[in-house]
């Protein structure tokens, strides 16, 4: 195999690179044999073109979400039906097992619900979202980044919806929400941005392992049931640690805490965004590694 | 000005969950394909392009010619950007536009009018782009009403009709074709045909995969061969088409 056709042959096979005109023409070049650096290049640039493209995932990320209930005749209302309904049962079950004190069962449960729909769908999804699209990468030259992000802006848009949830049940118990409530519109930011991220690792890991997704799935149900979702931290007393230790704890307090009318924990802040920001760092390395090879994978 | 320029590109699929199947390591051509053989760790390889060097410029219309699994469609994925190949260099200059398969992000819940909208977005065009497309494809594709209702209300040759009309509503200045994209009814056949071959004469270069000698006859000035993934003949229109037939009466195919 000639694999060590090196730069610049000089005109052999034509492959004479003239770099002269360079307007605004679409210009694409690819060299298998590029080192890391270049590979770093392409990858970031990958990402630059998929969020320059944020009108098509956005679009694209709304009509996924409208997919699942269309013809129905609720419409989008059911997520907030079917939600609800699960709130209210979870609310009065637990909130009698764990005697709610100072939290009110219906709200705290129905924020931590929504919240942990949201960051579950990015792991448990994020390990499928290429082979989900697979249509579009094997069919279309897109930046693959753009399905991420249709599929983070999907569960996204079903964030805020389910959000009703929470609203309706802070009516019910008259939850004395305050100022503090604006906060966790930051502590949103944070958590969706990791989200984007999330999905961004995962993508390239779940298409090449396929094992991964059967061994993430049931250690969701167990992150779930570990995390203080349904039962209020405060119960822990002196073992408060096994929440601390749990990074979902900090994304679900940086929210959910501003909302049941208490400033978010600095503690909490500082580790989501630190996760956020460590989250970011292997999800961009991973996909300027593996962006070229996802289409073989899938 | 269009610009196009493979250098020795190579590429292999790898093959997942088939280790078995092969006994040996000996590595095997079949009639049609590419060469089947074992990379890092054992794991099955096809090899579907192989040394394949291209260039061209501005009025290349290129056919072509080769057998089923000769690398026709891999190499039109190559030079659109959607496969990286494991070797060699490619660098085009201008808007490439790949009809390989039209029908992509097509949702049969959608209506006619949606659909135009989400096949032509995931061809990357932008709001402006898309807004000067809908009138087009409207008149082009006859659908009247219909357009207005959920595309699984249509019959397949609709379908064809409202994913073509999109394909070739846009005006790229390297055009990459697979020639099995559908057609429709007769009557809508001579239309598709002329708007295809409108397309192909808008666009600076065209790659144009096939199996029929008439249109690449008709629309190429320019063919090559290809066989097992790789380039075997490159040059004028009846030359390769000579070959190419004496090949396919021949013992290869």
């Amino acid at each position: 195999m000639p694999a060590g056709t090196k730069k610049n042959p000089g005109g052999t096979l034509g492959c004479d690179s003239t770099g002269s005109e360079n307007s605004s023409k679409e210009r694409y070049e690819f060299d298998a044999d590029r080192g890391l650096a270049v590979q770093f290049v392409d990858g970031l640039g990958d990402l630059r073109a998929a969020v320059s493209m944020s009108r098509i995932w956005i679009t694209l990320g709304w009509l996924d979400f409208r997919r699942e209930t269309r013809r129905t005749v609720l419409g989008p209302l059911w997520s907030i039906f079917g939600t609800a309904v699960t709130v209210a049962v979870l609310g009065y079950v637990y909130g009698a097992v764990f005697d709610f004190k100072k939290a009110p069962a219906f709200p705290y449960i129905a924020g931590g619900l929504v919240l942990w729909f949201f960051i579950a769908g990015c792991i448990q999804g994020g390990l499928t979202v290429y082979q989900g699209a697979r249509g579009v990468l094997t069919e279309r030259n897109l930046p693959i980044a753009l399905s991420a992000f249709r599929f983070v802006f999907r569960y996204f848009v079903e964030l805020l919806v389910k959000f009703a949830v929470f609203a309706m049940a802070a009516i019910y118990v008259a939850l004395p929400m305050n100022e503090n409530a604006f906060l966790a519109i930051p502590g949103l930011a944070i958590l969706v941005a990791c989200g984007f991220s999330v999905v961004l690792l995962l993508g390239p890991l779940g298409a090449r392992f396929r094992d991964l997704n059967q061994i993430v799935s049931p250690l969701m149900l167990i992150a779930f049931l570990a995390s203080p979702v349904l039962w209020p931290q405060g119960m822990l007393g002196n073992n408060v640690m096994i929440a601390l230790v749990n990074p979902f704890t900090h994304f679900l307090a940086i929210v959910r805490d501003p909302l049941m009318g208490s400033p978010p924990p600095t503690l909490s802040l500082v580790i989501s965004l630190a996760i956020t920001a460590l989250c970011w760092c292997m999800a961009v390395v991973t996909h300027c590694l593996t962006k070229d090879r996802v289409v073989y994978w899938i | 000005m269009a610009k196009l320029e493979l250098c020795d590109v190579g590429l292999t699929y790898p093959v997942y969950g088939a280790r078995s199947y092969l006994s040996g390591g000996a590595l095997t051509l079949a009639r049609a394909g590419g060469t089947i053989g074992r990379g890092h760790w054992g794991r099955l390889e096809v090899e579907a392009l192989a040394d394949i060097s291209l260039a061209a410029e501005d009025g290349d219309r290129i056919g072509i010619l080769g057998p089923n699994g000769a690398g026709k469609t891999t190499l039109l994925k190559v030079v659109a950007g959607i496969l990286r190949p494991n070797r060699g260099r490619i660098a085009r200059t201008g808007k490439t536009v790949a009809v390989i398969n039209p029908s992509v992000g097509l949702d049969p819940e959608l209506t006619g009018r949606e659909n135009i909208r989400q096949i032509a977005m995931l061809y990357g065009l932008t709001s402006v782009e898309i807004a000067e497309l809908h009138p087009d494809v409207e008149a082009f594709t006859e659908l009247g009403d219909f357009l207005d209702l959920p595309v699984a209300t249509y019959s397949a040759g609709m379908i064809t009709r409202l994913a073509f009309g999109v394909v070739t509503g846009i005006h790229p200045e390297i055009l990459v074709a697979d020639e099995n994209i559908g057609t429709g009814d007769a009557s809508f056949l001579q239309k598709a045909h002329e708007r295809m071959q409108a397309m192909m004469g808008r666009a600076s270069i065209l790659l144009l995969a096939t199996h029929s000698t008439q249109t690449i006859e008709r629309l190429c000035n320019r063919a090559i061969l290809m066989n097992h993934g790789r380039l075997l003949y490159d040059g004028g229109v009846q030359d390769v088409i000579e070959r190419y037939q004496k090949d396919t009466q021949g013992a290869s195919l």
